[in-house]
């Protein structure tokens, strides 16, 4: 696991972002179901969308350098 | 996932995840957009969409110099399983909801309890003639008219919360404003602070005959009875219901059922939703937009106007019943014409006495007459059949061609000629006494011409 972190290619610092990225997803949802029209029932798919749009570019990323197990 | 050994996890989970995303998401503000439809009729570009995935896979490996990841992975079977379940899922519980429109899940799901007030304003005396307008953002309004001249408001406030003192706080955080303006009457609930614009007011407002009205709620339905001056209704998610107004009629929503009954004036209905009654209106029908039906009309007057992406229909005196949904389109009954361009539709004509225009493609056309018909017929198909009754004791003129496809007729007389050259069927003469020009066209379907029973 820590060498997993610690290896810095493309591929595996992309995978790192997936985690603040649908937090940071969430948190906005949320926020726009409060303030406006929109509310998290009808926005919950963008969620997918975003963990898939990560995902994708995680497949896309290059492994060159890649260290750790 | 990737277990070092150079092993790509495959790109297919991610577009699976975006594809369903995306149709989620248009599920949500697409208005009469059935996920369930849509996969029932493209499941197999999954398929495709797999294939060039994996296919992607294979050749990213092959240029990384990696092995290639595995065809299938237990990973993608359970996410494709996982998310055809919660389709079903949403499709189970839309038919459940359909059924039992009183239901509220969304309760359940966040929680709280559902704390309200009731407020009852000062009347109002109200000038005959005048413009009362009645907005709130989320709840219902209900109008209705009554004897006298004041204007009588009852607002019903109601918040969802865990707490009770918190729920009265923000219920007493919302008023209601009903004064006179410049221009009229105002009705409109009062947000003040945090936390109050969740708050749901429902309007019940007791109007005297002689006034117009303008209605707008963001999200609740509106009804509407017995208004002599002229009414215009906007609901961005939810049900219109207009009965027994002099004036006209404008009605706007997004999602949602209409029906307005009994008007005297002209009836315009614009935006889109799902469920469209129109009956008993002394002036014009306009539908601009699309409402995913189905959509029913009956007993207009003047003239009838329906445009949506795929129809156009303009029908002169509907005095019977016009009905379409997504697959169809019947219209009976209309001394006037009926002028009408569509596509993969069938389409059903009754008893249309006055002149007929109708375009189509792969969608069937049926046109019947229970009386001889007297005004010119024309009607033109692509790839679907033209079936056309007509009483014995009709007389026409018929000029009636189908590209690889072939004619029947039960009408037959020495001036009838039906041919066949280069592979187009056609059926040209004169049939009984002097009558209407009929033309009929089509490719790749047959054209009927029956004789009444």
């Amino acid at each position: 696991m820590a060498d997993r972190t610690r290896c810095t290619c493309m591929h595996c610092r992309t995978r790192g972002l997936m985690g603040p990225v649908i937090l940071i997803t969430i948190g906005v949802i949320f926020l726009i179901g409060q303030y406006t029209r929109f509310s998290v029932r009808e926005l919950w798919p963008v969620i997918l969308i975003v963990v898939g749009l990560v995902s994708v570019a995680c497949t896309l990323a290059s492994k060159e350098g890649h260290t750790g197990s | 996932m990737s277990n070092g050994t150079g092993e790509r996890r495959s790109i297919f989970v991610g577009l699976l995840l975006i594809v369903f995303g995306v149709l989620f998401l248009l599920r949500e503000f697409v208005p009469g957009w059935g996920i369930g439809h849509i996969l029932v009729r493209y499941w197999p570009l999954l398929l495709i969409l797999w294939g060039l995935a994996k296919l992607y896979d294979h050749f990213a490996a092959q240029r990384a110099g990696q092995a290639r990841p595995p065809t299938v992975t237990g990973g993608e079977v359970a996410l494709l399983f996982l998310l055809l379940v919660i389709v079903a899922g949403m499709v189970i519980y839309g038919r459940i909801r359909d059924r039992n429109p009183d239901l509220d899940f969304s309760g359940s799901i966040f929680g709280g309890n559902n704390y309200s007030a009731s407020q009852e304003l000062a009347n109002i005396a109200v000038k005959p003639g005048s413009r009362v307008t009645i907005t709130t953002n989320r709840g219902d309004i209900s109008v209705h008219t009554g004897e006298g001249s004041e204007m009588r408001v009852v607002a019903n406030k109601s918040v969802k919360s865990f707490n009770e003192g918190d729920a009265e706080k923000r219920l007493q955080q919302v008023g209601v404003f009903a004064a006179s303006v410049s221009d009229g009457y105002e009705v409109h609930p009062q947000l003040r602070g945090e936390g109050s614009s969740e708050v749901r007011v429902d309007l019940e407002v007791q109007v005297p005959k002689q006034v117009s009205l303008v209605a707008k709620t963001d999200s609740g339905s509106i009804t509407i009875a017995d208004v002599n001056g002229s009414v215009a209704a906007t609901s961005e998610n939810g049900d219109v219901e207009i009965h027994g107004v002099s004036g006209d009629v404008t009605a706007n929503l997004q999602h949602g059922d209409v029906r307005i009954l009994g008007t005297q004036g002209n009836v315009r209905l614009a935006g889109g939703g799902s469920e469209v009654e129109l009956a008993d209106i002394t002036g014009d029908a306009s539908i601009e937009g699309d409402f995913y039906g189905p959509v029913r009309i009956r007993n207009v007057t003047k003239t009838t106007h329906f445009a949506s992406s795929r129809t156009d229909l303009t029908i002169v005196q509907l005095s019977g019943r016009m009905e379409s949904d997504s697959d169809k389109l019947e219209i009976s009954d209309v001394p006037g014409s009926v002028n009408l361009t569509t596509r993969e539709k069938d389409v059903t004509l009754e008893n249309v006495m006055g002149r007929i225009h109708v375009e189509d493609r792969h969608g069937d056309i049926e046109v019947r007459f229970a009386q001889p018909p007297r005004s010119e017929i024309d009607v033109t198909n692509d790839s679907a059949n033209v079936d056309l009754t007509l009483p014995a004791k009709s007389g026409f003129a018929i000029a009636a061609a189908s590209r690889s496809g072939e004619i029947q007729s039960d009408f037959s007389d020495s001036s009838l000629k039906l041919v066949n050259e280069n592979q187009t069927s056609k059926l040209v003469g004169q049939y009984g006494g002097h009558g209407p020009q009929i033309r009929l066209a089509t490719s790749y379907g047959t054209i009927y011409i029956r004789k009444a029973a």
